[in-house]
């Protein structure tokens, strides 16, 4: 809501300079988005006299024109107007002024030479000056325009605007009175009402026009007028200047006048052109009714907008519909130059259908801003009033009708809210004074009665439906007493230890030890496209779907990590060849249920072996620092997965139980992304809730050996068809009594191996526990494992 | 023996004696001194014929050269004794980071469990009850569309807020009769909007304090410990009213934020906060008439970018390593 200052102090007069305002409007009840000085804007434009115009000898199309700007200065300019002529009352921008171009650039106006004449400034159109879309030729003033006059000043745009935000349960702040309200309020002012006409005393014509309400729960009120002998004209300036500041575009009297009421009282107005509806028996009527489905009117953007049951339709006695209830009117019944009779509607709607009409078509206007948050039913006829009351002062030659006002339950019954002193502070966590409290509500408009020490009992006024409990009102008091009063203080409850959540405790143990791994952890957004999720081996079946989404690059909710991790290596960080990413977070299924899961990615152009190994250690790691030592096991994984080179995917396992799995990413998805230069890719996801409830036991300390150990090292010739996994196996089954440990080392393929076989080293620990050993002893029982190794797997020694 | 010869063996002889450890100076002035043994060779060459002149000066040139280096560098020749050089540069490993989202998450919920407040986690699709009704958002009232939301049938929605575990986490705590409740509740937070300032998703953390006395005072005092905690001791905050649906009083939280490098000064939101609407205490089962509470809810994203002076919401989710490697000081 844009409020201009100068016209808001026609309701409460305040002592406050635009910022210091602004201030207190942010401290008590709306946040300021700007603060907009229209005197800066229109800086070096003033009222010129056009002394002489005379024909550019060089250009046919310009004219040399000196124009008196006052203080005795006249000044050379070139014009390129048709319409230009000596004896004009003009707008004159002086060299320094700044001009809004249509396309809203700006450009400042300079000293300039045209065709070999020197010129000294503008002479501004209507479209130069912001005051039209379009404009044929310069503006032309009265003759009463003063010469030397700033233009801001004669078209009573000198004047400071302030942007509020105005939160959604208030919408009596939709409005200068209810905004003078406040700054009566908190800057203790009186509030002065605006002039209504008294039409009890005045000469009326009958109303021609019958009203009806189909349901006063749409409608819980309906008041109406009628008038002749309009002429349309444009409205005066200081109408149109309120109008601009406050963000509405002037357009013709009528318009003007109750767009003018609407900001200043909150009140939507429709203006109907009585020649325009149909008759029916002799009558007009005008009909408040639900929507049909697929009834279609034309309105004033000129589209053909389809109506719904649910929305509320203004019909004409016909049937017909003719406006949209709240949100816009149809083009067949619009007021026009030619209108001279009209009929005025000022009604209550019920603020939730408006809001969904609002939201079906699309379309938000000053009116169902207002209607959605819900109006006063108080002010349909006020509103009336004072539209009488200012278009009588500008055209008397009207005549009026008396209101017709249709209404049956509109009146709710007014909450009585009792409060002590002592509740306010309970919530508050300190006093407010009891006159203090007494005077705010009392400016606020809610009616105070029964006031002891104790306590009172506040009735909220009309226009504040949004206050109906002890806390609402208890706000109202602090908002305006001043929350920067409050203390600040702790609480002083009982305290209990934090409770562990272990899902995010160990989320963050993990984090560290990717990280310090080497890993750098994503943040993906949840929301990908269809393409992206296809393309990395999902169905589209598989996921689900926005119902409305922002764009197609994010209309799928993501089924894993993948794709997006996918999509990352072949774009953002395609220049890296060796990447290791990890994320964590919720993944969706297709029956809407959500998995948290940490995911695992590694491109690499290294030896895939060599990778893996690494991986493995960096993931028994992340394991010990969970606070457990129990060895991961790989195995291979019997389910298929779409994206997984086939073979490659194997099960991690903790304890029995499969925790997740890792494999290499085929080569079709691969290529499908465009990943390229031999790369490979693993990805890897768990199951978080399952890794959560690995527990942090504490540490068991175990003995170190009291006699020294005996190492051996084997290296043997191993043919690819045994896995290190069968090796390792058959060691356990065997293992001697003297054979504490083994670790299988490096493992080479290539240059002096035979094809199909790898050589593999493996460190064997001997000791005797309870004394030492001697190297005949650990040689025998060495040899014998050699033995049973070359048996087994028919292996050679190196 | 030739010129040519002649140089190489003043070479050979003054390296020699360089390795014999005979005095330097000694050997400079032998060698490269007026009288020195390469001087006068030098000069001899004025004499010779004009293709020696050029390869004979080359080469005597270059020995003057690579002699002087060795005679007058001693300091470098003493630190060198061992043969290593220690002065090479850091090596260009690369190191893993914690994505800065998650480092603000844990500086953030580390601040409330000090003040003994559990983490709480939810869904990520919650139902419209669980995001507006609940939390005393009326069916079609405007303040629903402050929060433009990606629905996905079936009544389910992403969650617009944090706010939306609230009611499901209350009721919890409160039927396994664990009041008075404080929790932190953060997480992944979706609206239908993208631009520099605005993600589609985003980062969201709600303190909820219930207790049977807690006021306004306390919401101050605990928030005024968080940002001194976040921020610094030196930043100015203040309140002013606001309106959400599911607390009254409500209001919202700025921080007066001083730019580091130009020292402009400005107020930034930071939190909605308020005392919990008695509704929503209600609609979890709690008596409001014997426990009242309050809450706020803030944004990862606002500080993060303020702190890291971050323009774009939106490089926080592109993972370039570029970005994530910036901030390896999280681990």
């Amino acid at each position: 809501m844009k409020i201009a200052l100068n016209w808001l102090s026609d309701y409460v007069k305040t002592s406050l300079n635009p910022e210091k305002l602004a201030d207190r409007f942010v401290y008590t009840s709306s946040e300021v988005e700007g603060i907009i000085d229209w005197n800066q804007k229109y800086t070096n434009l003033v009222v010129g006299k056009v002394l002489e115009a005379i024909k550019h000898p060089d250009a046919d199309k310009l004219s040399l024109t000196k124009v008196d700007v006052g203080n005795g200065q006249i000044l050379s300019i070139v014009c390129g107007a048709p319409n230009v002529a000596a004896n004009q009352k003009v707008v004159v921008a002086q060299v320094g002024a700044v001009i809004y171009a249509k396309n809203g650039e700006s450009f400042t106006i300079k000293e300039a030479t045209i065709r070999g004449q020197k010129s000294m400034g503008m002479l501004c159109s209507a479209e130069e000056l912001g005051l039209a879309d379009k404009s044929e030729g310069i503006l032309e003033l009265p003759e009463s325009a003063q010469i030397g006059n700033s233009f801001a000043e004669y078209y009573n745009l000198n004047d400071t605007v302030l942007d509020l935000e105005i939160t959604p349960n208030r919408a009596d702040l939709m409005s200068y009175l209810g905004l003078a309200r406040e700054v009566s309020t908190f800057e203790k002012k009186e509030l002065i009402q605006p002039d209504l006409a008294i039409l009890e005393n005045q000469k009326l014509i009958s109303n021609p026009i019958t009203i009806e309400v189909d349901d006063s729960k749409i409608a819980p009120r309906f008041s109406s007028i009628y008038l002749e002998n309009y002429k349309s004209e444009s409205s005066p300036i200081w109408i149109q200047s309120r109008l601009r500041l406050s963000g509405i575009k002037p357009i013709s009297l009528i318009v003007d006048v109750t767009n003018y009421v609407m900001l200043e009282m909150g009140q939507p107005l429709h203006c109907y052109d009585y020649d325009k509806l149909q008759e029916k028996e002799g009558k007009k009527t005008l009909r408040v009714r639900n929507g049909i489905e697929n009834e279609k009117l034309f309105v004033l953007d000129n589209t053909e907008r389809e109506i719904k049951s649910k929305d509320i339709i203004i019909a004409d006695g016909t049937g017909a519909p003719l406006v949209i209830a709240g949100i816009m009117g149809g083009k067949e019944s619009a007021i026009s130059a030619q209108t001279t009779r009209i009929v005025l509607e000022s009604a209550t709607f019920s603020g939730s259908c408006i809001r969904n009409t609002s939201r079906r078509l699309g379309i938000r206007t000053e009116a169902s801003s207002r209607y959605e948050k819900g109006l006063d039913t108080e002010l349909t006829v006020k509103a009336l009033k004072r539209v009488v009351y200012l278009l009588q002062s500008i055209q008397p030659a009207i005549l009026f009708s008396n209101i017709h006002d249709v209404h049956s339950t509109y009146k709710k019954e007014r909450p009585k809210i009792h409060l002590t002193f002592n509740q306010v502070s309970q919530i508050v966590g300190t006093n407010i004074p009891s006159n203090e409290t007494k005077n705010i509500l009392t400016k606020l408009g809610f009616q105070v009665n029964n006031f002891t020490k104790s306590g009172f009992e506040a009735v909220p006024p009309t226009w504040r439906a949004d206050v109906s409990i002890n806390e609402d009102v208890v706000e109202e008091l602090v908002r305006i007493w001043g929350y920067d009063r409050i203390p600040t203080t702790l609480p002083s409850g009982k305290i209990f230890p934090p409770r562990p959540n272990e899902v995010f405790d160990n989320a963050f143990k993990i984090r560290r030890a990717l990280s310090a791994a080497g890993f750098n952890e994503a943040v993906h957004l949840s929301l990908t496209s269809t393409e992206n999720i296809t393309r990395a081996g999902f169905k589209e079946d598989e996921t689900i779907a926005a119902e409305y989404p922002l764009s197609k690059e994010m209309e799928k909710l993501i089924p894993s990590h993948l794709p997006n991790f996918l999509k990352n290596l072949a774009t953002t960080n395609h220049q890296f060849s060796e990447v290791k990413m990890f994320e964590i977070g919720h993944i969706f299924h297709s029956d809407f249920t959500e998995e948290q899961v940490l995911s695992v990615v590694i491109q690499t152009q290294q030896d895939l072996v060599q990778v893996l190994r690494d991986w493995k250690s960096d993931f028994q790691r992340l394991i010990s620092s969970l606070g457990e030592a129990t060895d991961i096991v790989y195995g291979p994984s019997s389910q298929p997965n779409a994206y997984y080179r086939q073979g490659s995917k194997q099960d991690i396992v903790y304890q029995d139980k499969s925790i997740g799995q890792i494999g290499v990413v085929s080569e079709e998805i691969l290529s499908g992304y465009k990943i390229k230069g031999k790369k490979t890719v693993l990805f890897a996801q768990f199951d978080l809730d399952l890794i959560a409830r690995i527990s942090a036991n504490p540490i068991k300390y175990k003995e170190a050996f009291v006699f020294p150990s005996i190492e051996r090292d084997l290296t043997i010739i191993l043919n690819n068809s045994v896995l290190c996994r069968n090796l390792e196996a058959y060691l356990k089954q065997i293992k001697p009594a003297l054979l504490q440990a083994w670790k299988i080392g490096s493992v080479y393929s290539g240059d002096g191996i035979p094809l199909g076989t790898r050589s593999v080293t493996i460190n064997f620990e001997y000791n005797g526990l309870d004394r030492s050993l001697t190297d005949v002893e650990v040689n025998k029982v060495h040899q014998t494992i050699i033995d049973k190794l070359i048996k087994q797997f028919n292996l050679t020694i190196k | 023996m030739n010129l040519l010869e002649e140089i190489d063996q003043i070479i050979l002889i003054t390296k020699k004696r360089i390795e014999a450890k005979e005095n330097l100076d000694d050997v400079f002035y032998s060698v490269l001194g007026r009288k020195g043994e390469l001087s006068l060779l030098l000069r001899k060459i004025s004499s010779l014929s004009d293709e020696d002149k050029k390869t004979v000066g080359a080469k005597a040139n270059l020995a003057k050269i690579e002699l002087t280096q060795l005679l007058t560098t001693p300091e470098i020749a003493k630190n060198e004794v061992d043969g290593v050089d220690y002065s090479y540069p850091a090596s260009n490993k690369s190191y893993g980071s914690i994505h800065p989202i998650s480092a603000m998450i844990k500086e953030m919920t580390d601040i409330f469990r000090d003040l003994s407040f559990d983490v709480a986690l939810g869904n990520e699709i919650v139902t419209e009850e669980e995001n507006f009704d609940m939390l005393n958002f009326g069916v079609d009232h405007p303040a629903r569309d402050c929060h433009d939301s990606l629905t996905l049938g079936d009544n389910l929605l992403l969650r617009t807020h944090t706010t939306a575990v609230q009611v499901i986490e209350l009721r919890k705590r409160n039927k396994d009769e664990k009041l008075p409740v404080r929790i932190v509740v953060p997480g992944k937070t979706f609206r239908r909007e993208s631009d520099p300032t605005h993600s589609l998703m985003f980062h969201q953390m709600d303190a909820v304090l219930v207790d049977d006395q807690t006021t306004l005072s306390d919401l101050k005092g605990i928030f005024a410990y968080f940002i001194e905690r976040l921020f610094g001791p030196n930043v100015e905050t203040r309140f002013r009213p606001h309106y959400f649906p599911f607390t009254e009083p409500s209001a919202e939280l700025d921080i007066l934020w001083t730019h580091p490098e130009t020292g402009e000064k400005k107020w930034l939101e930071v939190a909605g906060c308020g005392m919990i609407h008695p509704n929503v205490l209600k609609n979890a089962g709690i008596n409001s008439k014997v426990y009242q509470g309050w809450a706020f809810g803030m944004s990862i994203e606002r500080p993060l970018m303020i702190r890291h002076q971050i323009k774009d919401i939106r490089l926080l989710y592109s993972n370039s390593l570029n970005f994530l490697n910036q901030f390896n000081n999280n681990i």
